[in-house]
């Protein structure tokens, strides 16, 4: 914690030390079975014919003999007894984390959305209360304004600005209000979740009846449809772009990986070409030469475009929808496209994304193996991930800031698991940032994933060492890394009907 | 009252805070990207930088117009590339830019040997380095 990073989850999380609980539970119960068998056979070897045998030739030796026998079943027994109990102890008291870390966990969520829903509606009241009064005050302003402006330039002058201080005064109004809920969000985050739980409330009592979070994005894909919303289509088109046209900016932000900051590099290097793009978005693929051949690391950049009506970009609002409600996204089969352009074969396969771009990545993790892909990795920044359920041979590594609403989304926390270490790091409220999806930046999670390296955390520094077979390419970095070949980037393109 | 129209209306009341809060006003991106081409221009009147780039962040799909990128290729010989990026965050402190939350910098030597990057300076650390910023 000194370095300002909480972990959950990982190699070194609660859930791994329960499985690790368990799998002791196993090695001892057949250690158990094992000395059960000894005191068995040692029991009946000294009844056994050839032993009694022998008894009236040494009559001492044998009692001699069959007393130690017995001794050591004795012994052999109480060992049996302890092992045996360390079984249930290991068993039981892993039930009782397990059970125990149910509770916290939902005690916390209950926390969390409990505050918020208290802070958001403290709000709400306030910010009713106060605008009228805001507003009347903003128009006393405009009116004062329109006077002086009188006063120096005469009476149509006072006139033009009195017929446009109602106006003004709105504008200003509604930005005082904005700014206050986005200090309150970037300061009290919780209010988010209880934004995402109210969300879920009001499409249950539609819906009478309880809904997971990704029936309840269902629920709001349903309801934009039937207005052309949200209508994510079957077909895309996937092109090769050629690198000659990468921007500067673009091309000062590439780099052929060797850390996760790196990783974030690439992410804004095709965030800015996909948004230069007006149509469109871009993946990217980097090939990292290996002892044995290839790895490849996918790139799939954030939301671009936030307009309902879903259009050429599939980096947008829809596919947001989409992705988070576990509907097919035609974003996922452009990822599928491209690796089969890239010829990735059955080579490891990291997916990697900020924002949208860490649903997607983990998303497709989840369906690489029918896919015909060896997904082994996904780094996510900023992205609500809780909801998915990510294979077990899937290594998958989220960041999040702590007050990003982004990753908050999905209304609760990521899930303890080995195989998902969540890093969350505490970046300042609203006196470092400006504006509510500031902490959101992809620049400001390339420099927390730069605190990973110094990490002493056990599931941090595991799940980096499992990412050494991405991240030991030659490092190259701008226009030696966009010359080298190892990058090739992709023009994505919905087809709309 | 209807309370099933209440509940629709208090959800895209609820939708309705994004755009509210996470939209800079028209004017403040106008007068930032003013300022970045007039910063872009006293950048490139040095000799030794060979190019230079401003802009604001756009990573969220969201324009944050306070939040800077400064990238630059420069002929280093005496200073080094930590003294131009000391040079770049003044002067970027120093602009008119209207409201600087942070500044990133991003800088390479003209032959490619050498480079530098910090993602993040925040506002405090700007303060603290070159004084208080006269924001109006």
């Amino acid at each position: 914690m000194s370095d300002g990073l909480q972990v959950t989850g990982g190699a070194g999380g609660s859930a791994a030390r329960v499985e690790d609980m368990r799998t002791y539970a196993e090695i001892a119960d057949r250690i158990g079975d094992h000395l059960d068998e000894a005191a068995r056979q040692l029991g009946a070897l000294t009844v056994s014919p050839p032993v009694a045998a022998t008894t009236p030739l040494s009559p001492v030796t044998a009692a001699r003999a069959q007393g130690q026998a017995l001794l050591a079943t004795q012994q052999l027994a109480r060992s049996l007894v302890r092992v045996r109990a360390q079984a249930t102890l290991l068993r039981t008291t892993a039930k009782a984390i397990a059970a125990a870390d149910a509770v916290d966990t939902f005690g916390q969520e209950l926390r969390t959305s409990g505050s918020g829903f208290l802070t958001l509606w403290a709000n709400l009241g306030l910010t009713v209360g106060s605008a009228p009064g805001t507003y009347v005050g903003h128009l006393g302003n405009e009116t004062i304004e329109a006077a002086r402006s009188g006063l120096d330039d005469g009476w149509d002058a006072f006139t033009d600005a009195m017929r446009g201080a109602p106006g003004e005064a709105g504008r200003r109004t509604a930005s005082d209000i904005g700014s206050r809920w986005s200090d309150l969000l970037l300061d009290r985050p919780e209010v988010t979740n209880a934004v995402v739980d109210g969300a879920r409330t009001v499409a249950s009592l539609l819906d009478k009846r309880l809904l997971t979070y990704p029936e309840t994005v269902q629920s709001i894909i349903r309801g934009g449809e039937r207005i052309g919303w949200f209508a994510d289509t079957d077909s895309i088109t996937v092109q090769e772009a050629d690198l000659s046209l990468l921007a500067p900016d673009a091309i000062d932000d590439t780099v052929v990986p060797t850390s996760v900051a790196d990783l974030l590099r690439n992410q804004q290097s095709i965030q800015h070409m996909a948004l230069n793009d007006a149509d469109g978005s871009r993946l990217r693929i980097v090939e990292v030469p290996t002892a044995t051949g290839s790895s490849w690391i996918v790139h799939v950049p954030g939301t671009q475009e936030w307009d309902p009506q879903a259009a050429g970009n599939p980096s947008d609002l829809t596919t947001n929808l989409h992705l988070t409600g576990h509907h097919d996204a035609a974003l996922l089969d452009a990822i599928d496209d491209a690796l089969m352009q890239a010829g990735v074969g059955d080579d490891p396969v990291m997916m990697v994304g900020h924002s949208q771009g860490g649903i997607a990545a983990v998303t497709f993790s989840t369906q690489a193996e029918s896919r015909g892909y060896n997904v082994t990795h996904a780094v996510a920044a900023g992205s609500p991930l809780a909801t998915i359920d990510v294979p077990a041979h899937v290594e998958v590594l989220a960041i999040e800031h702590h007050n990003d609403l982004v990753p908050r989304l999905d209304g609760t926390h990521n899930l303890d698991r080995p195989n998902v270490t969540t890093v969350t790091a505490d970046i300042g409220g609203s006196g470092t940032h400006d504006g509510v999806l500031d902490p959101h930046s992809s620049a400001l999670y390339e420099r927390t994933a730069g605190l990973l390296e110094s990490s002493h955390d056990p599931s941090v520094q595991h799940v980096l060492a499992s990412l050494d077979g991405f991240l030991t390419g030659p490092g190259l970095e701008k226009g030696p890394a966009v010359d080298s070949g190892l990058i090739t980037d992709f023009e994505i393109r919905r087809d709309t009907r | 009252m209807n309370c099933r129209r209440s509940r629709r209306g208090l959800a895209v009341a609820l939708a309705m805070l994004l755009p509210l809060t996470a939209c800079a006003s028209e004017e403040d991106i106008a007068a930032t990207e003013a300022a970045l081409e007039r910063l872009e221009e006293q950048l490139l009147a040095r000799d030794e930088v060979t190019w230079a780039s401003a802009s604001y962040d756009r990573s969220t799909g969201f324009d944050n117009p306070s939040a800077i990128t400064i990238r630059g290729h420069v002929r280093i010989d005496d200073d080094g590339l930590d003294a131009w990026s000391e040079t770049f965050l003044r002067e970027t402190w120093e602009s008119a830019i209207p409201r600087i939350g942070r500044i990133s910098i991003s800088l390479t030597s003209d032959d490619g040997t050498e480079s530098l990057r910090e993602p993040v300076v925040q506002r405090d650390e700007l303060e603290e380095r070159f004084g208080p910023r006269d924001e109006g």
